[in-house]
């Protein structure tokens, strides 16, 4: 075991497409840290650059302190699950577990004893002598994780290997990886596009974008503190409204909509942050365009007359969740009194639960109205 | 609108049918003339009787082995047949994964060298090639008519086509293993590609058991020889006897017939997967 360090990790194909760009990440001993990103956001690759798949443009690979980037692959001490799991057709479930034994030159009584011990931990005794072909998605699942924990690796990769599970079985399996992760204590690298799997499952969460990271911490910090508009947006179902506002001198809160008298900011609410109310309480009135039913609760969709900042305009790649023209989000309780399509609703925004953002997308610090109309220059 | 019976319907069939029987045809012909008496083969040519093996006898293929060394023509054959596809399946496997595969400096441009040698017809190879092998001493024996056809750029080809589509993360995954190329290749590789092996090798056995061009140029004695070769001297052994010369034929074209209906399940297969034409 060991921590995995990437120090100014860089990533440029024969064609000049920089996939991952100067990027540092510690990953404590022990740890699961999830890469977290739209697709080609380079999460994949950097998997490939610590499993020794991809050589490295530029830094340093370094795991248990050892420096591992010159490294062939089976010299890092890693071990992969790939998201088609990869497993061997041809060889039973006992072959593909012990394979990576085989290739160390682990004795036939010892190679038995620890693929029996793991099969017993992933539940897998029963179809040792099966074939790949003939397991469920969720046992196929079980074996590449086998497969990749049998030789009790220094670091364990994961790449999306829930994409390919239904949802019930993704949740069960989820639960799953994160039991056998505390129990083997094994450093973890888990990527994914799935923002449920990576809050639940990280001990702490790398937001990518574009081969770069956008920001590291825990699951609620990355939500309730995201550091750009991009990591507001691309965390919550749907993300954080972004709206343009502004800060002027001496004022308690900004003003939605543009100015010319004052510094143009980004107003970033939860839609779980916003509530219907009356008019008189109002920040903001706007139609009804959509209402979406989750059971639990309903989300509105809502024209406003404030413009909005769609992701569009932050990052192509993580505008597919949303509408084409963005709409202000609001959660609203099942119990509570649902608008319909048409309908003019009128919505006030917690002040606590409010974020600004700079120009450029930045988030201003924390510490209300005052400090970050300091941070953007105003006195 | 076709119903059953319809001539939109009996038309395609028909027509179908015709060709079958112009491509049976001659084989039911060569079977029924090796299984009758000398005397009846070339009265009853022609005509329908020709089609039948009335009072079948095994007197033409008792004279094949009498009149000729039969056995050692045939397994001159079986041998040199054999080790062009066995070398063949290592060679040109082998050297398919390193184009699919391997990252080298001028993969692309042999690639490109090997897949155009797929125009060149080996008749326009065979002069060079002639004089090469007489210098190395190696004409009238087995090993001038095995070399030069165990690397073939057709072979190469269809391993090629095939391990390009292989998925490459079960490799990925046995090089996290600790797995190394050859290991990777031998027991990864190779047991996912049986139906593309097993192509080859139908079309390598078919390709060569009728070869007789370069066993003309490059073989004088009998001892050596193959069965094209056999059958077309045999043809001018006086005396003439058709019964004999199909019994020849019959016997020559039945292993490949067998080799093709033992594999045929995977060369379907591999024809379907790869979509190459056989």
């Amino acid at each position: 075991m060991g921590a995995l360090e990437l120090n100014g990790v860089e990533k440029v194909y024969a064609g000049g497409v920089r996939a991952v760009a100067d990027l540092d990440l510690h990953v404590r001993d022990g740890e699961l840290l999830v890469l977290l990103g739209p697709s080609g956001c380079g999460k994949s690759t950097i998997l490939e650059l610590v499993a020794g798949l991809e050589p490295l443009t530029s830094g340093e690979i370094r795991i248990g302190g050892r420096r591992v980037d010159g490294e062939p692959p089976d010299r890092r001490d890693v071990a992969m699950v790939f998201q088609s799991y990869a497993l061997y057709g041809h060889m039973s479930v006992r072959e593909n577990i012990e394979f990576p034994l085989r290739m160390r030159g682990v004795g036939r009584t010892e190679r038995r004893r620890r693929a029996v011990d793991i099969a017993s931990l992933l539940q897998l005794e029963a179809v040792l002598d099966a074939r790949p072909a003939a397991l469920s998605g969720g046992q196929q699942q079980r074996v590449a994780m086998g497969r990749a924990l049998v030789r009790r690796p220094a670091a364990f990769l994961l790449d999306e290997p829930l994409s390919n599970l239904d949802a019930r079985l993704r949740t069960q399996l989820r639960e799953e990886i994160g039991r056998i992760q505390r129990r083997l204590g094994v450093t973890t690298l888990h990527v994914t596009h799935d923002q449920v799997e990576a809050l639940s499952l990280g001990d702490r969460v790398a937001v990518l974008r574009a081969g770069r990271l956008q920001q590291i911490g825990s699951g609620q910090e990355l939500y309730d503190r995201p550091a750009n508009t991009f990591v507001a947006a691309f965390l919550g179902q749907p993300g954080m409204n972004l709206l343009r506002g502004t800060l002027r001198e001496g004022d308690d809160a900004p003003t939605l909509g543009g100015r010319t008298d004052g510094r143009a900011v980004i107003v970033g609410i939860r839609p779980e942050d916003a509530r219907p109310c009356s008019p008189e309480e109002a920040e903001l009135t706007g139609t009804v365009r959509l209402v979406e039913d989750l059971g639990s609760e309903r989300v509105v969709h809502m024209d406003v007359p404030v413009p909005l900042v769609g992701e569009r305009d932050q990052d192509t790649a993580a505008s597919e969740a949303r509408p084409a023209a963005p709409l202000f989000a609001v959660r609203i309780e099942r119990h509570r009194p649902t608008p319909r399509v048409e309908d003019v609703v009128h919505v006030a925004l917690r002040p606590d639960r409010v974020r600004l953002f700079d120009h450029d997308g930045r988030a201003l610090r924390p510490g209300g109205p005052r400090s970050a109309a300091a941070e953007v220059g105003l006195p | 609108m076709r119903y059953p019976g319809s001539p939109g319907r009996i038309l395609p069939y028909a027509a179908l049918g015709v060709l079958a029987a112009l491509w049976i045809g001659p084989v039911v012909i060569m079977v029924a003339a090796s299984l009758k008496p000398e005397a009846r083969v070339l009265v009853e040519a022609g005509t329908l009787r020709g089609l039948l093996p009335l009072d079948p006898t095994l007197e033409s293929y008792r004279d094949v082995f009498e009149r000729v060394p039969f056995g050692r023509i045939f397994l001159n054959t079986l041998l040199i047949n054999v080790s062009i596809v066995a070398g063949g399946l290592v060679v040109n496997s082998l050297a398919a994964y390193a184009l699919a595969r391997l990252e080298w400096p001028g993969r692309g441009l042999v690639l490109a060298l090997v897949l155009s040698l797929l125009a060149v017809p080996f008749e326009a190879l065979a002069v060079p090639l002639f004089y090469a092998t007489t210098a190395l001493g190696w004409r009238d024996g087995y090993l001038v008519q095995i070399l030069p056809f165990v690397a073939n750029a057709l072979s190469i080809y269809l391993f090629h086509t095939f391990f390009a589509a292989m998925p490459r993360e079960t490799e990925r995954a046995a090089r996290i293993d600790g797995a190394g190329p050859w290991r990777i290749f031998l027991e990864i590789v190779v047991p996912q590609s049986r139906t593309v092996f097993a192509t080859v090798a139908i079309v390598t056995f078919l390709l060569h058991w009728g070869l007789y061009l370069w066993p003309l140029l490059v073989t004088t004695r009998v001892e050596v020889r193959p069965l094209a070769l056999g059958i077309a001297s045999f043809r001018t052994l006086p005396p003439v006897q058709w019964g004999d010369l199909m019994a020849f034929a019959v016997m020559m074209v039945a292993p490949v017939a067998l080799v093709f209906l033992v594999l045929q399940r995977w060369f379907t297969r591999s024809v379907a997967s790869t979509g190459t034409k056989g």
